[in-house]
């Protein structure tokens, strides 16, 4: 374990302190792995459209526990989340205007 | 002097504070990164509404046995750099160096793999605008028993399941263009992990300067989780039967 004296603050800086448990990384590494059984399992069970919904939350769910755990967003600040609430907030924007042009072009009016 | 004292920057008014700073800015970047896929995948989702039938056709051509293998290569990768984090936390520098030489390996596994099947793909007439599009010579699927020769293209199933093979084009169009900015990434990524080897070869990554590793695996990442979506939106959108090589 490394101990690094902060002079400046006279405090303790113990970046050991704050590591990540063995067992938590490898069990999101196995959920994750159980996603992408899961998901090709899908295509083979032939679901027809509604494969793309199915797989779309199954990555959802996978790319939640990387962000969340891996990408430490468990351990993050309030700043940290705030960009990447304004990053998922935009997209959500970059999704809805334009689908809702391209998508309802069947009911006419253009 | 102590290593904190040299891994501290004079503007920064502590080292966590310097470290949130230093994740944060990844983080900035992996926004627009976010908004540079969030483009492509929005383009891809009007074309895959519009032509359900055609693209779940040309998806179905696609290697999911390959894909697979990818992606276990890239969530093997993204265990081992999240491992590489820790050791660095630790100060274990030949943990640090090995977890990362085999996540730098674990992504150039991920890239031969991509090479083969590009490969694959120019053999099979899947490329657009190459003059082999949908000419490659297959068995009639009516013919259960492949009793006769290979004697119909690609071109002529399609055209007699009613799929316009410019949509195919289109859909093969998207898939070289999504894999091959991934691709890219991937590469970039492959780079950045190889110079934290040589810094943590130098000795230049200690226990309280590991927040460079933690900022690479952020994007490292961002990269496997964009593959997340990809995956199934490339190679799972029409039905497959087996899986082969």
């Amino acid at each position: 374990m490394a101990f690094y004296f902060d002079h400046k603050h006279q405090k303790l800086d113990d970046p050991a302190a704050s590591v990540d448990k063995p067992g938590a990384i490898i069990a999101v590494w196995f959920v994750i792995l159980l996603g992408v059984i899961a998901t090709i399992g899908v295509s083979f069970a032939h679901l027809g459209d509604s494969a793309l919904i199915v797989h779309m939350l199954i990555s959802v769910v996978q790319v939640s526990f990387v962000g969340y755990y891996w990408m430490h967003l468990n351990k993050a600040d309030s700043l940290t989340w705030l960009t990447v609430g304004s990053a998922m907030f935009i997209m959500l924007i970059l999704f809805a205007m334009p689908l809702s042009d391209y998508l309802t072009r069947f009911l006419g009016g253009m | 002097m102590s290593a904190n004292e040299g891994a501290l920057k004079h503007h920064f008014e502590d080292i966590e504070q310097q470290r949130g700073a230093e994740r944060l800015g990844m983080w900035m970047f992996l926004a627009t990164e976010v908004l540079f896929f969030g483009g492509v995948f929005l383009a891809y989702t009007v074309y895959r509404i519009w032509y359900p039938k055609d693209w779940a056709a040309a998806s179905s051509q696609l290697n999911v046995l390959v894909a697979g293998i990818n992606t276990v290569l890239l969530l093997t990768s993204s265990l081992t750099i999240t491992f590489a984090i820790r050791a660095a936390q630790l100060g274990n520098r030949k943990a640090l160096m090995n977890l990362l030489a085999i996540t730098g390996l674990l992504g150039a596994g991920f890239m031969c793999f991509k090479a083969y099947e590009y490969n694959q793909d120019y053999e099979e007439g899947l490329v657009p605008f190459c003059k082999n599009f949908g000419e490659e010579l297959v068995h009639d699927p009516d013919d259960k028993d492949h009793s006769h020769a290979a004697t119909t293209t690609f071109n002529q199933q399609w055209e007699k399941k009613g799929i316009a093979p410019q949509r195919i084009r289109l859909f093969m169009s998207f898939y070289f263009i999504m894999t091959g900015i991934h691709g890219l990434h991937i590469i970039i990524g492959i780079g950045a992990i190889f110079y934290l080897w040589y810094r943590a070869y130098m000795g230049w990554i200690t226990a309280d300067r590991y927040v460079g590793v933690e900022v690479t695996s952020l994007y490292w990442h961002l990269v496997d989780a964009i593959w997340l979506f990809l995956m199934p939106l490339l190679y799972l959108a029409g039905s497959h039967h087996s899986l082969h090589f």
